[in-house]
Formats: C-alpha cells, structure tokens, sequence
C-alpha cells in the first residue's frame, strides 16, 4: 500500500468551486432557461448566468 | 420455463420486479430495455414504429445482422435470448396512432412508462395518457446545441402523478420550435449515459419503498446530466466542475394551467377540489360584511374630516 498522491491535494474545491457546486437550478418553463435559485445569502450579481435549455430526443 | 437456475441469475443482486412500457426502441430506448431487464424488470413492452437502418448502428444495441428489422421486435426477442428470465414483447407501431383504449391499456399494464421518441408530440401524448392512467413516466433527452459538445448534456424528466409532480408538457412547454426536438448528432458513449441514469430513475419510481427511491426529489423532478468529456463554456455555469457530473433541477408549475395535467403555481385545481365549498349564502353575507365595514369607515372619516 503505497501513500496517498501528493497531487490529491489539487483535487480539493476552490471556495468559489464549492459555491457553484452547491448552487441549486431551476428550469424557467417560460424562457426555457436553467437559471440559478437565488438565496438570502447571496449576491444578485453572484448568482451563475443563466443556461439555454437545448434538447433532442431519440431516433 | 429458461432452464436457468434462478437462484444463480439473480446471486449477484436481488431482482427489482415490475413492467415497464418504453416507447421509441431507439438509442436510448434500446439500452434501457437490456439494462431493465438485467435489474429484474419484466415484462418489457418496446413499442416503436421503425426499422434498424445503417446510420442506427453507432448507437443501436442491435448490430447488423438486424439491418431492415423493426426495431422493437428485433429487439424484444434479443432480450428474451439473451436474458430469458425477462419476458420482452416489440410492438412495431407508432404509439400516437394507436387507439386511444389500446393506448391507455399499454400503459395501465405497466408500472412505468417510459416515453424516449423523436417526436415530441409523441412524447406529449405518452405523458397525456400515463396521466389519464395514473403511470409515473419519465422522459429522457440529451441536449445538442451550437455552443455545446453533442450529447454533452443529458436530461431526464420523471413525472408521478401520486405525488404528484408537474408532468412533462409543464416542464416543455416552451418547446414550440423544431430546433429543440429535431434528431441530431451525438456518440453511443455519451447517449449510454444517459440510458443508465434512466434505469436509475425507473427503478426508483418503480419501488418507491426501496431506499433507491432516495436519488428522486419530489422538489427537483428534472435531472441534468454531464457527461464525462470536457466541459463546453456554454454549460459551465450549470457545471462548474469539469466532466461528470449531475444536477437535480426544480421544475415548477407554469403560471396558467397546464394543458395536461391542469396544475398552476396560482391554483393547485385537485387541492383547489378538496377545499370546502363556499355557499352563496355564506358568499352574500361576506360581501355584505365588508360593505358595511368599508361605509363605516367612510362615514368616520368625514366626521373627523368635518369636525
């Protein structure tokens, strides 16, 4: 059993990574958008852009 | 009888039971129904109107020798070689010309119904009917656009009216244009994805006792995939991290009354039905109420004012 990699270090989320990955989405069925849910504790101008919901379905 | 010792089939994990409908036997159709079958689903019902043509074959679970075949038969009968404690019927049809009693009667033999066409009418009409009946459905999609890697994106849609849950012309009905549902390019390796996470959903609905059931939250009935391939600057807001990656996403109810399953984020019409009635009398006395209260208060306020 050799030791853990040094490397796994880098593997660790940014503080601003950690953020985004705990963002929650919901789809905007007007726009067909994914846009972010906002919270108290966040910023308007923090909140991700919104996303263009695009899609085709299978032949 | 399959002359397979059932005990040995199922020594790796214990089968989760039940039927499934799938609608559109395609590139994501297909693979769900091999992969629901090894879970312990059965009978499986393919239903799909085509035959296996050459440009299927990067991304069919049928291969050449099914060249020209219908897709759903060729299909079943695969299954029901290659795995025959799975009982797995293909029908080759076009599920929105189907009778509507036969339609309804399809998808009340299922547990689950899975609606995986390129046609959205089709898929509109699959979540009518699994309404009607009163089927969880789930509605699978893989996203291709301009700005993104093909296939980069998955989608799956799970409605379940016991909940219940907005249904799929809720969370589509923007979906007006062609661009969004036209079939278009995209690998069997990214679409698999896709696939698997779909049997996840089916499972779960299928037995919501099992603690499986924990990957559905009923406030987030829209699952967005990323595959494991770089992250396209046109999704990075949504997925931040580069590769694979998931999200559970909120669907809400439309502002009007959705046209299939009459639900709104202003009235909820089956919660609206079980509030108790408002009597005319009770309605008269009210307004009567109020008038009086609001002459009383104008009649004080010109006192004030004219004293």
């Amino acid at each position: 059993m050799g030791a853990a990699p040094e490397t796994l270090q880098e593997a660790e989320l940014t503080p601003q990574e950690a953020r985004d990955t705990g963002q929650e989405w919901f789809l905007d069925t007007e726009t067909g958008q994914l846009k972010p849910e906002w919270s108290s504790d966040a910023e308007t101008e923090d909140l991700p852009r919104p996303v263009r919901v695009a899609r085709w379905i299978f032949d | 009888m399959t002359g397979l010792d059932h005990d040995r089939v199922w020594a790796r994990h214990d089968p989760l039971t039940g039927a499934v409908l799938i609608v559109g036997a395609g590139a994501v159709g297909g693979f769900l129904a091999d992969e629901l079958a090894r879970i312990g689903f059965s009978p499986l019902v393919l239903v799909d109107p085509e035959r296996l043509a050459v440009e299927n074959l990067v991304r069919h679970p049928l291969g050449a020798p099914c060249l020209d075949q219908p897709k759903a038969p060729a299909l079943a009968a695969r299954i029901s070689r290659d795995f025959p404690l799975c009982r797995a019927a293909g029908l080759q049809a076009d599920f929105t010309l189907i009778p509507r009693d036969e339609q309804r009667a399809l998808v009340a033999a299922a547990d689950v119904v899975v609606a995986a066409t390129d046609s959205a009418d089709c898929q509109r009409l699959v979540n009518l009917v699994a309404l009607e009946v009163g089927r969880p459905a789930v509605f699978p999609g893989v996203w291709v656009d301009p700005r993104i890697r093909d296939a980069e994106v998955g989608e799956i849609l799970w409605v379940d009216p016991d909940r219940p849950t907005p249904c799929y012309q809720c969370a589509a009905a923007f979906r007006r244009g062609a661009a969004d549902t036209q079939a278009a390019r995209g690998a069997r390796v990214d679409i698999q994805l896709v696939a698997l996470a779909t049997a996840q959903v089916v499972t779960a609905l299928a037995h919501p006792e099992s603690d499986r059931a924990g990957i559905l939250d009923p406030e987030r009935t829209a699952i967005y995939l990323h595959g494991l391939t770089p992250t396209s600057p046109g999704v990075q807001a949504t997925f931040p991290l580069p590769g694979l990656s998931s999200r559970p996403v909120r669907v809400p109810y439309p502002s009007r009354p959705c046209i299939a399953c009459r639900r709104s984020h202003v009235l909820d019409l089956d919660r609206a039905d079980d509030l108790p009635a408002v009597s005319p009398g009770k309605l008269a006395a009210g307004i009567a109420l109020v008038t009086l209260t609001l002459a009383v208060v104008i009649l004080l306020t010109a006192a004030f004012v004219h004293a």
